[in-house]
């Protein structure tokens, strides 16, 4: 009793078995402070309710700035969450729904005893963490090669503008209109190969448009702030403007405002029921703040991607204890391969991505094979782990937490992927 | 409720007990050596005592600062004339004073004084258990407020030193928002290092948050044989009232912190005017935690002092379920108030009217308490010892602060009261003059079961009194200053209220002086202290059952709770000078109700 | 898979009310039919939020968006996170928590909402009349 309470490895904290085990121990992981596992069971989990509690109100806090600012600025989240791939969105809502049934049934497995299914499913549910990241990666590095990147790095944002002048600045908006707004009803076609088809699309388009060049300019001046006065920015028949506006040799291109020809009549004729709001289009004052969209964006996404990252490890940290003695030989490389996961996201996002390709050969291969010799491992020492249906708790607790994340995801998918 | 004693057997397992046999061997003090048997245990009650280190060390730095501000005023004029320098260097470091004086006393001191020390020592004991719940969780909160504190005041004290002696350290520019960060000052104007302060706030939240946790979660599982949710203490009611605001708004502050930290740092556009943003949204996020964490201050504070009236009365506690019930009564009309600190700040006239009116609904369960206390003392056998000249101390110094709160609540008087010095009076009259003396009340009343020792009654006495007197005398004229126009955060002002200021500072003197008579006795209590029984004020909640200072496992064995506030049967016992459990006389007593 | 658990179903839950008078807590185990129709239901639901979006209907679009959104959070938290079967102390806590985050939210809004034509005011070139303050 006397070194007991210097006893506090691990990071249970909550759920607290080993702290001491004086007077009525005779169960290991009963806590001494607790008089039955029952008590200790209840408490366990109402104290996690509580902490879920307080990431709800954390997170309702940034839904409140969500929708107040949406509220004041309905256009600019019309407008600028078009940028976002609602696909790709989509497809992570459904990766995370699936690792959270795998979440939820590897819970029923550690209460049935199933320490081989537990193993299984824990691992697949990381491997669900992995892919939503992996996903959230390829979508960030998309936004970090456009431009729309939070911060000044936004081509949207006031120091971006005075950086490169307003006509370079409505130049890359345009190109960025063409190249990655997704026409929202027609299905998957923003995907990077189409992209680049529409690049280049754009591009005759733009020579085929080169008159509208004095309009555009005004336009520029208006959102640099540069002329007080709002001039009436006009827009060509196609909805957009001039991208050889301001270059020397401008004035050669022949004007064609009678034959729009390009993808943006197309659009609107595939839709007759959307008008597709451009950028030409927006007030004054939703130019301006269209920054502030992107800014969101990654503040919700990323504290969430850290609530996945946390709840991750927390999984991991229940796969440990989940195996016996030699599952875990493989399982502490395996935390070690999932760090080297996380940085190849960073560096997905960062755009080396030949560095991330061979990485991530090499961590792929790493992982299967621990992932086999551990199932191999398994096998042999079958409920050697620590859970057992009368000891779940640290499983149904991070469970939960997973679940949370999930939840959080459901709202932000519709609040920041399919804005009407 | 007291005829319920006779029907509830009375087991009185810690009491009967020899005194010296128990206390020579084990207690938690001396259970394990060593520095690492402290930083590493997870003993609720070494935690609860480490946090008394820190939390009174934050208290000593943020009353520091506040005697050196009064020291500031105590001249009308800063400037010297024709000398520009001095003059802004001295409003620069004046900023840096009353920054430093808030944000470590609201952040550092007032929020977790009460729950973190007399809490985490006083509930679980309360609860006759041997813990709380998350015993772990309970370190990571200590060692969270820790680096938190160190951090935060770091980063403030470098602001002084920069502003004050032009010596830049790490911690840079400081912060010079004031305690409250306002947009859009602090994201875009502020010289200082507001994004590390943020931070440092963030950390001291989670450890707030953290506490609020194991509490609830102690309060709901571990509540032993005989204590149902009625018959709590009092004090473990108003915790858990302070335990659903912090689990409910200070998330709302973390979130609203790495905000200010992103607007800050990147410019996200929320709160900026210039890109779409809404400063007064930045208001709404700060008083939405801001608010209830009033309540935090002064909730705690209120159970203690019902624990204490009760005790030093002498009587059964009167009206115990209103007592209970306004606590949650007040933490959950706490959250719906929040506009009333944004009634000049360009809030809609109509939330403004909104707002204006739930504020005075607020004073209803807070009259509810003092009226409660008031029926309470009223035909008792009322002993003036140092913890109840405090509780008295702080029922007059609440009723003027909540009094002069329903002014300030009022739209029409606020537009001219506010941010004057007459808020500066009310607020401290509600923090300092309530809290603190609630928590002066606590840790006496405490004092001889956390240490095992007892202070010197005459010395406690004097320096209640000279602390009272000092408090009146520094905060009083403020009312008058501000309600005849005396600005607040301003290092100079005219000269017609030079004498409001000056009593003001030689009252803030006065209390310090009483102060450091307060921390003299207690470090002579801790030395030389005689030794104390195991309840020297007879009272019946059970914290008062084990020997003083607890053992290890709190109790010798689980204890039964009746009726709290049941005082029938303990009879004084002059010899031991020991309060003891006399079933006999229980039992009569209860008898003849 | 699902069949071995079910195998085991019938077993657990006995277990489980065995377990009533020993201090064991009481658990629930969630069958796989169950689990697997939540998730068929998550996958359907999403499929219709997707869908919907190429519908205009006007403001309409949002409500059914947060409508299929609070349905899905409701199953992930009462199937998922075991909320049916559990305490009503947890459930208590969400509830309180998604209330005050609509309290925070909807007066944010309100206020925003009233003030916000003075804050645009100057940029559309209008001067408001002095607000009566009677």
């Amino acid at each position: 009793m006397s070194n007991a309470e210097t006893n506090v490895a691990g990071t249970a904290l909550l759920d607290d078995p080993h702290a001491e085990h004086g007077g009525n121990g005779h169960d290991p992981n009963l806590a001494h402070h607790f008089d039955t596992p029952e008590q200790q069971y209840t408490s366990a989990k109402l104290g996690m309710w509580i902490f879920l509690g307080t990431e709800l109100l954390m997170f309702g806090g940034l839904f409140c700035a969500y929708s107040v600012y949406r509220h004041n600025h309905p256009e600019v989240f019309v407008y600028a969450h078009k940028f976002l791939d609602k696909w790709l969105g989509a497809v992570n809502t459904v990766v995370l729904i699936t690792s959270s049934l795998t979440m939820a049934w590897a819970v029923r497995a550690s209460q049935m005893n199933k320490s081989r299914l537990l193993t299984v499913l824990l691992i697949l549910t990381i491997i669900g963490g992995y892919g939503f990241l992996g996903i959230k990666s390829i979508e960030y590095h998309q936004k970090y090669e456009h431009g729309l990147w939070f911060g000044g790095s936004n081509i949207f944002s006031e120091s971006y503008i005075e950086k490169v002048g307003p006509k370079e600045f409505e130049k890359s908006v345009e190109h960025l209109e063409h190249t990655t707004m997704e026409p929202s009803h027609a299905g998957g076609e923003a995907h990077a190969g189409e992209a680049r088809g529409g690049d280049a699309h754009s591009e005759v388009i733009g020579q085929a448009n080169g008159e509208a060049h004095g309009e555009a300019v005004a336009g520029h001046e208006a959102v640099a702030g540069a002329a007080a006065t709002s001039q009436p920015t006009l827009k060509t028949a196609a909805g957009f403007s001039d991208p050889n506006a301001g270059l020397p040799d401008e004035a050669k291109i022949k004007p064609s405002f009678e034959s729009p020809a390009g993808l943006a009549p197309e659009v609107a004729a595939a839709d007759p029921h959307h008008h597709h709001l451009s950028f030409e289009e927006l007030a004054l004052r939703d130019k301006k703040n269209l920054a502030t969209f992107f800014n969101i964006y990654f503040f919700m996404t990323g504290l969430h991607g850290v609530h996945v990252v946390v709840g991750m490890s927390l999984i991991y940290w229940v796969l440990l204890r989940s195996v016996g003695p030699r599952g875990r030989l493989y399982v502490w490389p395996l935390g070690l391969a999932s760090v080297g996961v996380f940085l190849l996201y960073l560096i997905i996002i960062t755009h080396y991505m030949m560095l991330a390709v061979w990485g991530g050969a090499v961590l792929l291969f790493s992982l299967l094979w621990l992932v086999r010799n551990l199932t191999i491992a398994n096998s042999v020492e079958e409920g050697h782990g620590e859970f057992s249906r009368d000891y779940f708790t640290p499983v149904d607790l991070v469970g939960l937490y997973w679940h949370l994340v999930d939840l959080i995801w459901i709202f932000l998918f519709p609040l920041l992927y399919l804005i009407h | 409720m007291s005829a319920d004693a006779g029907t509830i057997p009375y087991k009185e397992p810690g009491m009967p007990r020899p005194q010296h046999v128990v206390d020579l061997h084990d207690n938690y003090l001396n259970h394990s050596k060593g520095i690492k048997s402290w930083l590493l245990t997870l003993d609720h009650k070494r935690i609860g005592i480490m946090y008394m280190v820190g939390i009174l060390s934050a208290f000593f730095l943020g009353g520091l600062f506040a005697i050196l501000l009064r020291t500031m005023l105590w001249s009308p004029v800063v400037m010297v004339p024709g000398n520009e320098q001095i003059a802004s260097s001295s409003y620069r470091l004046y900023n840096h004073f009353f920054t430093l004086h808030g944000a470590v006393m609201v952040f550092m001191f007032i929020i977790p004084a009460i729950p973190a020390i007399l809490g985490n020592f006083i509930l679980p004991l309360q609860l006759g258990a041997k813990d709380v719940a998350f015993p772990r969780l309970n370190l990571l909160s200590l060692y969270l407020y820790a680096t938190g504190a160190l951090f935060f005041s770091f980063i403030l004290l470098s602001g002084v030193l920069h502003a004050a002696f032009n010596i830049t350290l790490p911690g840079g520019f400081g912060l010079d928002t004031g305690w409250t960060f306002y947009t859009p000052y602090s994201s875009s104007k502020a010289q200082g290092n507001v994004v590390a302060a943020t931070l440092g706030a963030f950390v001291l939240g989670f450890s707030s948050i953290l506490t609020g946790v194991n509490f609830i979660a102690s309060i709901h599982t571990l509540r032993p044989k005989g204590m149902t949710w009625f018959r709590m203490p009092l004090f473990l009611w108003a915790l858990y009232a302070t335990s659903i605001i912090q689990i409910l708004a200070t998330p709302v502050l973390a979130i609203t912190l790495l905000l200010l930290a992103a607007e800050r740092s990147i410019g996200i556009g929320i709160f900026d005017p210039a890109m779409g943003g809404d400063p007064v949204l930045f208001q709404h996020f700060f008083w939405f935690y801001s608010h209830p964490a009033v309540y935090i201050m002064i909730l705690p504070a209120m159970g203690v002092i019902s624990e204490v009236i009760v005790a030093f009365s002498r009587k059964h506690v009167f009206g115990y379920n209103f007592i209970a019930l306004s606590s949650i009564a007040i933490a959950l009309l706490g959250f719906l108030v929040w506009g009333h600190h944004m009634f000049v700040s360009g809030q809609s006239p109509l939330a403004n009217v909104i707002f204006s009116l739930l504020t005075f609904s607020v004073a209803i369960p807070s009259a509810v308490k003092v009226f409660n206390w008031l029926a309470t003392l009223y035909k008792g056998d009322i002993r003036l010892k140092t913890p109840m000249l405090y509780a008295l101390g702080f029922m007059m110094l609440f009723t003027i602060g909540g009094l002069t709160g329903l002014f300030l609540g009022a739209l029409a008087v606020d537009v001219h009261l506010t941010n004057t010095y007459f808020i500066v009076a009310h607020f401290h009259y509600v923090m300092m003059g309530s809290m603190l003396f609630a928590f002066l009340a606590g840790m006496y009343y405490w004092w001889p079961k956390m240490f095992g020792k007892m202070y010197n009654e005459t010395v406690g006495v004097i320096a209640s009194i000279i602390v009272f007197v000092g408090f009146n005398t520094a905060f009083f004229p403020q009312f008058i200053a501000g309600s005849l126009g005396m600005p607040r955060r301003y290092a100079s002002y005219p000269i017609q209220f030079v004498g409001y200021h000056r009593a003001s500072t030689i009252g803030a003197y006065t209390m310090g002086l009483g102060l450091v008579l307060v921390g003299l006795n207690w470090a002579h209590a801790l030395l030389r202290g005689k030794k104390a029984p195991s309840n020297p004020w007879g009272s019946n909640t059970l914290e008062w059952r084990t020997p003083s200072p607890p053992p290890h496992d709190n109790f010798p064995d689980a204890p039964v709770a009746n009726d709290p506030y049941d005082l029938h049967g303990w009879e004084y016992d002059k010899a031991t000078e020991n309060w003891v459990y006399n079933e006999h006389a229980a039992g009569a007593t209860a008898g003849s109700h | 898979m699902s069949t071995v658990a079910h195998a085991h179903d019938s077993h657990a839950a006995s277990h489980g009310a065995d377990a009533h008078d020993d201090g064991k807590p009481h658990i629930h185990v969630t069958s796989p039919l169950l689990l697997l129709g939540v998730f068929g239901a998550l996958l359907v639901l999403t499929v219709l939020t997707v869908a919907v979006t190429s519908i205009d209907l006007g403001p309409l679009n949002i409500w059914i968006a947060l409508f299929v959104a609070v349905a899905k959070g409701g199953l992930v938290v009462m199937y998922f996170m075991h909320l049916r079967w559990d305490s009503y102390y947890n459930g208590i806590i969400l509830i309180v928590s998604l209330f005050f985050i609509a309290l925070f939210i909807g007066i944010a809004i309100l206020d925003t909402k009233e003030y916000q034509p003075n804050m645009e005011a100057p940029h559309q070139g209008q001067v408001l009349p002095v607000q009566d303050a009677r």
